[in-house]
């Protein structure tokens, strides 16, 4: 009841922090090799955001579209585990 | 990362290969170039595909052929018996050997069977990279291409494909994020569940009024307090600890059997109530159901109708696709009845009605992501419309899914974008709403009358109870919206939160590929410049490489061509310069990509040059592509059936000595395929033992009397144009000779000139040049002609005389030390080192 109202707030807020966040930079260097390159391509995703970081590395392969299902799947999951929790 | 370098295959039951129980076995040079030359049907081919079979899982073979042609039963060797077999030996640059042995087997699928196989598998994997081979097909691809699969060519041939691909699909995933998540939906959905909690909350505060509480302000735990204590009140004896669990029903009835008289009027009471209760819930639910929300429905329909194509019908699949998503909802489709009509046969005799369904649920598939907006709020529409719809039109959810089937689909009148604005919705609306107060009025007077018949104390006990029972319910109903509330907004947080990491993934990733494809794109160029010009040796033309700002365009342009400048490359170059523009960036792709294996490996690459131009292009692979003199090169392995390419290879094989491996392939039969390492100093003795077997070698001795010249003029460092060394003309040995005469010539009518001793006097010249005449007119003719007037001992003999004029330009070192007894050319104005001779 209640506390719903409160975790909405929650949500605002951590909404805030992670949006004023600066986001870690992204740069890839001619002198390192494709694979060297593409593992700081996998520290960025997982540094700018750990949960989708890691649903995006592990499914790059797939098609866009099945990374997009995945990804709702996955925030699905997301709520469930919150809404239990409360 | 240590680089890979194949030291040796070994074939056995493959495609050309049978060699049954004795292997071809190739050992490759792993500090520079493998050249291999054989004449069409020796092998070549079976040799660059199974290199390109195991380390790529590609057969060149079956490339341009249709899959229905592929037999891949022709993989093994046909005279084979048993598996085939090929055993790849590597080595890395410290020199660590690996072999890895695959098994083919009868269908021609191969099998690594090395004893560590994870390990062999893992080498496999790491190699695996189809831009290790190049053939005359690949030039097509690099430039035959729109600028965007240019780009993309190019990015493959770096090793960066899986960048753009990974650009490509961060770029899909970014599209219509909002639509994809639902966003807006799942925001209407949230402000629906606000309404419905004031409902309920003005309906908790309305009741406790009646009960005879007054709460100005909502508070939860306050209402829920002065309900137990209130019911305590009624009932001592209850137990009210937990007002939400109290069970209401259970109660009333208990209360209800003590006074088993009234039992008939309380039943009765009950029923009316319970109608009543039904009724007020319908009329506060209509409230909510505003004419905004008509409007919005209104206006998505016309907009949805705007973006749909003049066919109608199309329009009206998609109508019908909502409506069947709906009706799956309620009930499933039985294959053979319609659950709404019991017809069998809906619109058509052979089909049944779900039939038709599916078939227009495929045709009209791809225009639900058009009218997605449209549809979810259609369905809600649906879900709600049971409030609107007394109008003799929809009285229960399977009749409105009947409804809009006979009226989305069947009825065409009904699809026309004017359709929501013709219904009026505040009529129909309010004429419900009277409809829902004059039956509870009705009602009420009905109940009052049953109450006048039951004892007051008791009527006000149950009508207490009741009105707890409605705050309890209404309650629950918070809760369950407050978690819908709650379970929506962290749906649209989590939704927001991906769409915004994504699109910053997105616009940073593409960002740093543009930058890194930029300066390699301008390094590429560079090198790409420098290679061009060392094959083509045409000033006039300078290619660029380009990538572009936005997108993955790399362009492949001309900065000058003959003073014009910025054209483009494709169309304006000849197939020979074209090709020689592919080859340029490959090599500088190839060198400027970082990855484990150190090989390419070229098939007929030099096709489409002429001589001289073929000579560059090899002096190109070895001063600069290979590692002969470049550390950071590659080892090449090359495979020609060009014969005139092939007396530059050996003449580069003997420059470049231990650096260079050429071998001759010779199919003996379909049992055997062997190679010969080919040694100019053997050639003689060779032939000479094939005349006297009574082969016919008249071609042969030519060849090998050019090379001996041309090997001349390299070792007195004589300058020559390539055109000229590689003139097919029958004159070019005339030709060669007489030149290299007037050379000897002026060098002695030059008293400065310091002549080695041993040259060849004038005379010398004069016999040889009868020798190239019987050479090059007789000896081919007598073997065509078939004349008996050249015996073995006569080729040899000639033989003999092109190996004696080759030693006048010979000398032996005398000198004490280093040098005794080795023989060197006596190069003009020039000694071996450390040689002391005069």
């Amino acid at each position: 009841m209640g506390c719903s109202k409160r975790l909405g707030n929650l949500f605002i807020i951590f909404k805030f922090i992670n949006m004023a966040k600066t986001p870690p930079k992204l740069l890839f260097n001619k002198n390192k090799t494709i694979e060297s390159n593409y593992n700081e391509f996998e520290k960025y995703v997982k540094q700018l955001d750990k949960d989708f970081g890691n649903i995006l590395l592990q499914n790059i392969d797939k098609s866009p579209d099945e990374i997009r299902e995945i990804t709702k799947d996955v925030i699905n999951n997301f709520i469930n585990k919150k809404m239990s929790n409360e | 990362m240590n680089r890979q370098y194949i030291k040796t295959i070994s074939i056995e039951g493959f495609r050309g290969i049978n060699n049954k129980g004795n292997p071809l076995v190739i050992p490759f040079n792993t500090e520079g170039v493998t050249s291999i030359f054989a004449p069409n049907g020796e092998g070549k081919s079976s040799i660059f595909d199974s290199l390109s079979y195991c380390l790529n899982d590609e057969l060149k073979c079956f490339k341009s052929l249709e899959r229905e042609n592929q037999d891949f039963k022709t993989v093994r060797n046909l005279f084979h018996e048993g598996d085939g077999k090929i055993i790849i030996q590597f080595e890395d640059d410290k020199f660590v050997v690996q072999t890895v042995e695959f098994k083919i087997n009868d269908n021609g699928i191969k099998e690594i069977v090395s004893p560590n196989k994870a390990l062999a598998e893992s080498l496999i994997n790491q190699l695996k990279d189809p831009h290790n081979f190049l053939d005359y097909n690949s030039f097509t691809e690099i430039i035959n291409n729109t600028p965007e699969n240019a780009g993309k060519t190019f990015l493959k041939l770096i090793g960066y494909e899986k960048f753009s691909i990974i650009q490509d699909k961060l770029g899909q995933l970014t599209r219509n994020l909002e639509r994809d998540f639902n966003i807006n939906s799942k925001k209407i959905e949230i402000n629906d569940s606000l309404d419905r909690i004031k409902l309920s909350k003005e309906t908790i505060l309305e009741r406790l009024k009646n009960i005879g509480h007054s709460n100005k302000n909502f508070k939860i735990k306050s209402i829920i307090k002065t309900c137990e204590k209130g019911i305590n009140k009624i009932i001592p004896e209850v137990s009210c600890e937990n007002f939400i669990e109290i069970d209401f029903d259970k109660l009333i009835d208990s209360i209800n059997s003590k006074e088993s008289k009234y039992n008939d009027i309380k039943e009765k009471l009950v029923k009316k109530n319970q109608e009543n209760e039904q009724l007020l819930i319908l009329l506060k639910k209509t409230m909510l159901f505003t004419q905004t929300k008509y409007k919005r429905a209104s206006k998505l329909f016309t907009n949805a109708y705007k973006v749909l194509p003049d066919d109608k019908d199309k329009y009206l699949g998609e109508l019908f696709d909502v409506a069947i998503n709906t009706y799956k909802g309620f009930e499933e489709i039985d294959k053979n009845t319609c659950l709404l009509c019991n017809t069998t046969n809906l619109g058509n005799k052979n089909k049944s009605f779900a039939e038709i369904i599916e078939i227009r649920i495929n045709k009209y598939k791809k225009f639900k992501e058009q009218y997605s907006d449209f549809k979810n709020f259609l369905i809600v529409l649906i879900d709600t419309c049971d409030l609107i719809t007394t109008e003799n039109y929809l009285f229960s959810k399977s009749k409105i899914v009947k409804k809009v089937i006979n009226e989305f689909y069947f009825n065409s009148e009904v699809v026309n974008r004017d359709y929501f604005n013709k219904m009026n919705f505040s009529d129909l609306l309010d004429n419900y709403q009277n409809l829902l107060k004059s039956q509870i009025e009705l009602l009420d007077s009905e109940i009052a009358t049953l109450k006048k018949q039951i004892p007051e104390e008791l009527l006000t006990i149950v009508t207490k109870l009741s009105n707890y029972k409605t705050i309890q319910t209404n309650l629950n109903e918070i809760v369950e919206f407050e978690n819908i509330i709650s379970s929506v907004k962290s749906y649209i947080y989590y939704s927001e939160r991906w769409a915004q990491y994504i699109i910053t993934v997105k616009e940073n990733f593409i960002s740093s590929n543009n930058e890194l494809m930029k300066v390699i794109a301008s390094e590429i160029s560079s090198d790409t410049q420098k290679f061009f010009q060392e094959i083509m040796m045409t000033p006039e033309i300078i290619p660029r490489i380009e990538k572009k700002d936005a997108g993955q365009k790399i362009l492949m342009l001309l900065q000058n061509f003959y003073s014009i400048s910025e054209k483009k490359a494709a169309s304006l170059l000849s197939e020979s310069y074209r090709n020689a523009l592919c080859l340029s960036i490959y090599f500088a792709c190839a060198l400027k990509k970082k990855s484990t294996s150190g090989f390419i490996i070229l098939d007929d690459i030099t096709s489409s040059f002429d001589g001289g131009h073929q000579r560059y292009l090899l002096q190109l692979i070895k001063n600069k592509i290979s590692r002969i003199s470049n550390k950071k090169g590659k080892q090449i392995i090359m495979f020609t059936h060009d014969g005139e390419l092939e007396k530059s290879l050996k003449a580069l094989k003997q420059e470049s000595s231990v650096k260079w491996n050429h071998y001759k392939l010779f199919k003996e039969s379909n049992i055997k395929v062997d190679i010969k390492e080919i040694d100019i100093s053997k050639i003689g003795i060779e032939l000479k033992r094939k005349a006297n077997n009574g082969v016919l070698v008249g071609v042969e001795v030519r060849k090998y009397f050019e090379s001996i010249v041309l090997e001349i003029y390299k070792q007195l460092q004589i300058p020559m144009q390539y055109d000229l060394a590689n003139n097919r003309d029958k004159r070019m040995l005339h030709d060669l000779i007489t030149n290299l005469r007037n050379m000897m010539k002026l060098y002695r009518q030059i008293p400065s000139m310091k002549l080695m001793r041993t040259l060849p006097t004038d005379n010398d010249f004069i016999d040889i040049l009868i020798v190239e005449k019987d050479v090059s007119n007789k000896l081919e003719h007598f073997e065509s002609s078939d004349s008996s007037s050249y015996t073995p001992t006569f080729i040899v003999g000639i033989i003999n005389k092109i190996e004696d004029f080759k030693n006048k330009f010979q000398y032996n070192c005398t000198c004490p030390e280093v040098n005794a007894g080795k023989t060197y050319y006596a190069a003009v104005n020039k000694k071996q080192k450390g040689c002391k001779c005069k």
